[in-house]
């Protein structure tokens, strides 16, 4: 800005204003922009919720007619209309009497009470005034005259223009006085109250109709009626724009996400297309909201993300560096169950987070890896024997104690002292007494947890005895390669490790000897192996041919690595195991999983020779390397190194501890703790610098961090390689990414005193042992029987095992407990299945602690949410004519009972296909065989018991079927007859049953 | 060149003043110096004018004959300095829209974050600590240069150039600033925020800011180069060093004041006081580029090594 | 990482720091992905056959080979039946006449996509006589009733075993009224089944169009009233699997089509 003259002083002369009002406009704008900022750019919610207004108007708009529509249907349905002619009968009937009621009360007996409450007010007031002065008066002159006034008020009567109670509107012309006057009106509160009560009474058949006819309409209706929906098209239609925020004070959890997610709670369904945004969609399981209603739970709670942003997505969904807990994505959405669910296997509804939690359990991951929960049973007996310790300590201590103070005693001078001390010792042996008693109840406990330990992988402490070997350096160096699928994963290990360990398991088995048995007969062999049940868990045949399960060994080449005798002994009882001359008398050896099919030698032997021969003719190196001592030695301190004892049990190594981390809490250990080695940069530029990427990065090749790392052999990364399927890595990674330090009280989580606690103790076991490889347990099981082609024949499905969804209801406790220690329900007959002795799979035992039968009962008790303990109601004996009657229909040709059900004679039970109802008095609970009776397909999908063996007839159940005359006398249930019959049968009518039975 | 990384640094609303001042302190020093140079010149001419050396005349650019010699702080001087603070305030604004305030996750007391860098405009500090004892650097320096700066006006009494720019008059003063402000504190600043990565490493601009780099580096002391042993023989060999350095360094300051006739004059104008404290000062601010130096090229941790203190 | 806007705000504040009286402009918001999905189609009404144009497919079905001697049905756990029954009865898995294949069920496999027929309201019946079905094989429409009469004298359970249809399975008792059912989806060979007396079985194929046949004693089947176009006809045998054949019908035509099931 140069001067006017270049003569005049700039400094006095030079004008600023133009610089002076940019700058000043400048700051106007900056201060506009911050408001806007400030308004809008700040608060992007507000325009998420104006779009969604007009959006959800429109769709409510489009669903209205709809509802309208059906709801019209309904009403012109026969069913309403009937409702509604009753409705308006009963409202004719009682208009009459309501409407005269109403009369009297409006035009009678209010106006009355009106005109009689004043009247007595003014007096009353007047008289408690004067009562007043009465009481502060001084002189005894004044309270007479006072008392006298009173007396004058209350004497005094009053004129009045009463209207009539009737309601007639006439008015009758009264005089009452002060008493007269408080009757009248005690009277007619009375007369309202009463007529109050008659209105209601007459309209009560009237708002009856109507509610039944309202009921009838929400019951055929789905969704909301159009008077529902209009209001909510009210509601959207006058939309407040604000923070929509849930705040749970307990936790300090403020969470703002339904400011855009509006149509999360709605009461119409949205889906993610109806209003144009899948933003605005409904929470895709509303069922959710009953068990974890938002307002107690909020959503970052279960989701993650940062609830208290409304400023962006990235923002708000924690996809932000130094957010901590961002948001799940949707494949891993279950994640967020884990950390209140976290003492459940088995999480209802949380399907990938099971499966990543059986993976965990069925892949041996808790081999290296602690994970509270997992493997709790060497914990338990680690804890059982400290406290036994502690106890022991303390018995030598008081003993010691005890001998000091009856020294003291025996050298007190005075008597009484002398007392004390004997006292105190005596004091102290009691407690020694109490101590011993407690030590017995934990020697009891340990002995029964030791039973449970189990290790994951088969003891390689058999090895010498079961194992080819030449078949062990093939199978260490990859066993995927021998066997694809196993659960044996495949180890970084070059070929003088392979031969070392090798070396060391084939020189650490135990040297025993093997009963020698003949050979038996394939064929049946085959027929056993695919009948047994064994298919439950282990599979044949491999890619598409493959058949049976995954929960223990594929078995299509085991004739190539197990010898002949050793499956034999194996297969006929699994928990012989071969005797350790070297071991200590006392050791506990964990057994293995597998069950006692209780098979005999001879089924033993044929199923034995059939896997005998199933082997390809593949060859194998000589191994005379393996007897090398001193490669035995440095196989010893790889086998250590590579923490195989972790899953196997190996000689000399029974107490290795873990070698992997722990993982309890590894979702929430910082990501600066996980070793991305060289991939740092990389993975946060491809943005999976993050749990989640290197969970997935490390479970896919877990060598996979090493890469580009120089490093000796033996510092390697030592996870070795499970070969898992993309999706078994999602199941993986959501548990992992789930297992986290949680922030929530014990009042948030899931971690229920009551009988819920046994449903979650038992899933362990269930997943342990794989009951559902047989049983379908939840609604919509498939068990691996289920999908093995034979069992889809018509001929074998009813061969299928029971399903189990409802066995509580129908099991008494203490059968259930005999049941599970001995499913053969007999000593002495042992080949055979308890109570289905007309099934080919065979219940095995699982000689399982009593402890684990315990948690099982009451685990199927909780299901079918029994009472516990279990009191069974007294049934009603049966009289003569009953007996008889129930014994006809039992054993007639109309119902088909003896049919199917086996009686216990051997002759007819060959051909039985349904269990036997002679045990049913111990086994069966009362009021389930009932409801069984009347609807099996109910209980049991696809059961071979058929439905409609009864008839509904006024509120009795009669059989459905021609009837023998005697029963046209008998009102009873017939059902109920039948249960009784069953429940109370006698050795005696079981002889006669077995007489008549078959005709 | 990973031009993301250092996009990463540069971009991070913590470093942008950083980033403003390696611009804004050479221009505004740059135009400084034009001032006080123009100044000067305008002086001279004046002085060479024997009519208007008698008179008092403004000294500051810009002028000419019969321009007024004084001009009243309001509206003169006060309306520009309001237009200032408005240009000030509406950078503010737009600065305080636009960039949010850096914050990172929860801190986390097991995990300590790498680089762990303090603020801006302590980096500085941070940096010293790579070159001196802890003590030293986060102590005594410290204290020394708020002490130092709270001295100035009592070391430095001439009057003359006061209230304009001026280089004549301020030679040393403003040599003083350049070396001690400049080259010393907003280097280090920008070496401790923009060169500073994980594990205090030094990466150029441009490099990658990888956690898993390791260099080879040995940091002697003095002494051990010399191979002497014993403590009290290190002590006392340390000292031996340091007096010397201290001894030359003074001696080179004191050279400087003596170069010409004007800082004489200063100098016979000063007490005994005001020239140690001013020694002690420049000897201190001097022994960070001397140590520096060591430590970069020489890769010398400590000078003197004493049980109670390092240098 | 640090949002991508901030790159740009930084890019803006930089600009304004060292050029005083640059203007900015800054602040951004992501946007929402909202992908709306197009509306499912309405069902096709259903297609009528004009009868002038109707075309048939006729043809037998033959076997070769010596057909599989099965054992008699072992009735003994029902008397009443066994006695019914002078002779031992036979299963009707494989019934030849002379050479000729009965109760096989042949339909028209493919052809007929996109066209959806009015499901018959004519009931087919299903019969329990003496201990076993009659007819052996049958064929029936998706949504035809289905009637199942017992003309027993002592009680039956009626209990097919479909995979993709609804399974039931329901008691009959000796004249009780007959159990009414319709199959909703198209599925082959559901097998019914009496868990009373094992060895009853029936075959029923549920087809969603009119045009099947099952064949008759001498092995013949008729297929009627179809619109002329090119079809796959399936001949299926409940236990010697199935055969294909491929025909075109031409307005009013009638064509053989013959099978050959070998043992």
């Amino acid at each position: 800005m140069p001067a006017k003259d270049s003569n005049d002083d700039p400094v006095l002369s030079q004008s600023l204003s133009v610089p002076l009002l940019i700058s000043t406009l400048i700051l106007m704008l900056t201060l506009v922009w911050s408001l806007y900022d400030e308004i809008y750019s700040m608060r992007p919610w507000k325009d998420y919720q104006q779009r969604f207004a007009t959006a959800y108007l429109g769709f409510l708009e489009r669903l209205r007619p709809e509802q309208a529509v059906r709801e019209d249907t309904i009403k012109q349905s026969a069913a309403y209309q009937e409702l509604q002619q009753n409705y308006e009968q009963a409202q004719q009937a009682a208009q009459e009497k309501y409407q005269a009621l109403t009369r009297q009360m409006t035009q009678g007996v209010l106006p009355r009470i009106d005109v009689v409450r004043n009247a007595f007010q003014v007096l009353k007031s007047e008289a408690d005034a004067l009562t007043y002065q009465l009481e502060t008066a001084g002189s005894d002159s004044a309270k007479q005259s006072l008392q006298e006034d009173i007396s004058e008020i209350k004497a005094r009567v009053v004129e009045l223009e009463l209207p009539k109670d009737d309601g007639s509107g006439e008015t009758e012309h009264v005089s009452m006085s002060y008493t007269e006057l408080e009757t009248e009106g005690a009277r007619l509160r009375d007369l309202r109250a009463d007529l109050q009560r008659q209105q209601v009474a007459v309209q009560s058949p009237v708002t009856a109709a109507q509610q039944s006819r309202e009921a009838y309409l929400q019951d055929q209706l789905y969704g909301l009626t159009p008077a529902q929906l209009d209001g909510v098209i009210a509601r959207t239609k006058n939309f407040d724009i604000g923070i929509k925020q849930i705040h749970l004070a307990d936790i300090d959890l403020v969470d703002r996400c339904e400011s855009c997610h509006l149509g999360i709670r709605e009461p119409v369904t949205i889906g993610k297309a109806d209003l144009g945004e899948a933003v605005f969609a409904g929470h895709p399981d509303p069922d959710l909201f009953q068990i974890h209603d938002p307002e107690q739970f909020g959503c970052t709670s279960c989701h993650n993300g940062n609830g208290r942003a409304t400023r962006s997505i990235t923002k708000a969904h924690g996809r932000h560096k130094f957010w901590l807990w961002p948001m799940y994505q949707p494949e891993n959405v279950e994640a967020g169950c884990h950390q209140c669910h976290s003492r459940e296997v088995v999480t209802e509804g949380a399907e990938v987070l099971n499966a990543g939690k059986d993976l965990f359990l069925n892949k041996g991951c808790w081999g290296c890896h602690r994970f509270e929960g997992f493997d709790r049973e060497s914990e338990e007996l680690n804890a059982v024997r400290q406290q036994m310790k502690i106890n022991r300590d303390e018995h030598v201590a008081n003993e010691k104690e005890r001998r000091r103070n009856l020294e003291l005693g025996d050298a007190a001078s005075e008597n009484d002292v002398a007392q004390g001390f004997y006292g105190r010792g005596e004091a102290l042996r009691l407690r020694n007494a109490k101590l011993d008693a407690e030590l017995s109840a934990l020697q009891l406990e340990e002995k029964s947890v030791s039973r449970e330990v189990k290790k994951f992988g088969p003891s390689l402490k058999e090895a010498r005895v079961k194992l080819r070997k030449e078949w062990i350096p093939v199978w260490v160096s990859n066993p995927h390669e021998f066997r694809p699928g196993t659960k044996m994963p495949v180890f970084r290990l070059n070929e003088d490790e392979v031969r070392a360990i090798s070396a060391y398991v084939w020189q650490s088995g135990i040297p025993g000897t093997l009963e020698q048995h003949p050979a038996g007969n394939a064929e049946r062999g085959q027929e056993l192996f695919e009948t047994r049940g064994c298919m439950a868990c282990h599979s044949m045949g491999e890619g598409d041919t493959k058949q049976g399960g995954d929960f223990a060994a594929n078995l299509t080449r085991v004739g190539e690595k197990t010898s002949y005798n050793f499956l034999v002994r194996w297969i006929h009882n699994p928990r012989e195991l071969t005797p350790d001359p070297a071991a200590p008398a006392d050791e506990i050896r964990p057994t293995p999983i597998m069950p006692n099919l209780r098979l005999s030698f001879e089924e033993a032997r044929d199923i034995a020779s059939y896997l005998s021969a199933r082997r390809t003719d593949a060859a194998y190196p000589a191994a005379d390397f393996m007897d090398d001592p001193a490669l035995a030695q440095e196989g010893m301190t790889l086998v250590r190194h590579y923490g195989c004892s972790g899953c196997h049990e190996i000689k000399g190594m029974e107490n290795e501890g873990r070698i992997g981390t722990e993982l309890t809490q590894e979702g929430s250990k910082p990501v600066e703790r996980l070793d991305f080695a060289l991939f740092t940069h990389e993975a946060e530029g491809e943005g999976w610098y993050n749990h989640k990427g290197f969970f997935e990065h490390k479970l896919k090749d877990p060598a996979f961090f090493d890469e580009g790392k120089v490093r000796e052999h033996l510092e390697q990364l030592r996870m070795p390689n499970f070969h898992l399927s993309d999706q078994e890595i999602n199941s993986l990674t959501t548990f992992l990414l789930g297992s986290v330090q949680t922030q929530f009280p014990v009042t948030y989580r899931f971690e229920p005193e009551d009988s819920r606690a046994d449903v979650q103790e038992g899933w362990w076991l269930v997943q342990r042992y794989n009951c559902n490889g047989c049983h379908q347990i939840r609604p919509g099981d498939v068990t691996s029987l289920m999908n093995v082609p034979r069992y889809k024949d018509p001929e074998w499905v009813e061969q299928l095992p029971p399903q189990l969804y409802t066995e509580g209801a129908r099991v008494q406790p203490d059968w259930l407990v005999d049941f599970l220690t001995n499913p053969a329900l007999s000593e002495t007959d042992i080949h055979r299945n308890g109570v289905r002795q007309y099934l080919q799979a065979r219940m095995p035992t699982f000689y399982l602690s009593e402890r684990q039968v315990g948690k099982l009962m009451r685990f199927f008790m909780a299901r079918s949410s029994q009472p516990h303990p279990f009191i069974p109601e007294d049934i009603q004996p049966l009289t003569e004519q009953e007996q008889t009657l129930a014994r006809v229909l039992f054993t007639g040709n109309a119902a088909p009972c003896l049919k199917c059900h086996m009686t216990g004679d051997p002759a007819r039970d060959r051909t039985a296909t349904a269990p036997n109802f002679l045990i049913a008095s111990e086994r069966l609970k009362a009021d389930w065989t009932y409801r069984w009776m009347l609807e099996p397909a109910k209980i049991a999908p696809g059961t071979a018991m058929p439905s409609e063996l009864f008839r509904q007839e006024g509120d009795r159940w009669v059989f459905n079927g021609n009837l023998p005359a005697m029963f046209n006398s008998y009102q009873g249930d017939h059902a109920q007859l039948l249960v009784r019959y069953m429940l109370l049968i006698t050795p005696e009518e079981v002889r006669r049953l077995r007489g008549s039975g078959v005709q | 060149m990973d031009w993301h990384q250092l996009w990463v640094i540069i971009s991070l609303p913590d470093n942008i003043p950083i980033i403003g001042l390696m611009f804004l302190i050479p221009f505004f020093t740059w135009y400084g110096l034009k001032q006080a140079f123009a100044n000067d010149r305008l002086v001279e001419a004046l002085e060479k004018d024997p009519e208007l050396a008698k008179t008092h005349h403004r000294k500051a650019q810009p002028y000419k004959k019969g321009w007024a010699k004084e001009v009243h702080v309001w509206p003169y001087l006060l309306r520009i300095e309001l237009l200032a603070a408005i240009i000030i305030t509406a950078i503010l604004m737009v600065w305080s829209i636009t960039l949010d305030a850096p914050l990172e996750e929860p801190a986390n007391p097991t995990l300590t974050m790498n680089p762990a860098k303090a603020p801006w405009y302590f980096l500085g500090l941070q940096e010293m600590l790579v070159y001196f004892d802890p003590w030293i650097a986060g102590v005594v320096m410290p204290t020394l240069i708020i002490v130092g700066l709270i001295a100035i006006p009592y070391i430095d009494e001439n009057p003359l150039g006061n209230g304009y720019y001026t280089y004549k008059q301020r030679k040393f003063a403003i040599w003083t600033f350049i070396v001690g402000f400049i080259v010393l504190w907003c280097v280090m600043i920008v070496i401790g925020t923009l060169i500073r990565g994980p594990g205090w490493m030094w990466f150029w601009p441009g490099q990658t800011w990888d956690h898993n780099k390791l260099i080879f580096e040995v940091n002697r002391d003095l002494h051990e180069i010399f191979g002497i042993t014993g403590r009290w023989p290190i002590a006392i060999f340390g000292g031996v060093v340091t007096a010397a350095f201290v001894a030359v360094t003074a001696f080179a300051v004191h050279k400087i004041m003596v170069l010409n006739a004007f800082s004489r004059k200063i100098l016979d104008r000063m007490t005994l006081l005001q020239y140690l404290t001013m020694q002690i000062l420049m000897i201190t601010m001097l022994s960070l580029p001397a140590k520096i130096v060591a430590r970069l090229l020489f890769r010398i941790k400590y000078i003197w090594v004493t049980p109670w203190f390092n240098v | 990482m640090l949002e991508k806007t901030t790159y740009r705000k930084v890019l803006v504040l930089s600009t304004i720091a060292l050029f005083v009286f640059a203007l900015g402009c800054g602040g951004g918001r992501e946007e929402t992905a909202a992908t709306p999905e197009e509306k499912a189609a309405p069902a096709a009404a259903s297609f009528t056959v004009d009868p002038a144009t109707a075309a048939t497919v006729t043809g037998m079905i033959a076997f070769e080979g010596t057909p599989p001697k099965a054992p008699p049905l072992n009735m003994s756990a029902e008397p009443d039946c066994a006695k019914l029954h002078g002779a031992p009865v036979f299963p009707d898995q494989v019934v030849v006449n002379d050479g000729k294949l009965a109760n096989v069920f042949v339909w028209v496999k493919s052809g007929l996509e996109g066209k959806t027929f009015a499901p018959s309201s004519e009931p087919v019946h299903l019969d329990q006589k003496g201990c076993l079905y009659q007819p052996h094989v049958l064929g029936i429409q998706t949504n035809q009733p289905l009637s199942v009469t017992n003309s027993d004298s002592f009680t039956h359970n009626v209990h097919p075993l479909p995979t993709t249809n609804r399974e039931f399975n329901k008691s009959q008792s000796a004249g009780a009224a007959p159990v009414e059912h319709a199959f909703p989806r198209q599925e082959l060979k559901i097998a019914v089944k009496c868990n009373v007396h094992p060895w009853m079985r029936s075959y029923i194929n549920v087809v969603d169009h009119p045009f099947f046949a099952v064949t008759a004693a001498d092995g013949s089947f008729t297929i009627k009233g179809l619109p002329p176009g090119t079809y796959t006809i399936e001949a299926v045998h409940e236990s010697l699997g199935n055969k294909e054949a491929s025909v075109t019908v031409g307005d009013a035509e009638s064509k053989a089509v013959d099978f050959s099931f070998t043992g």
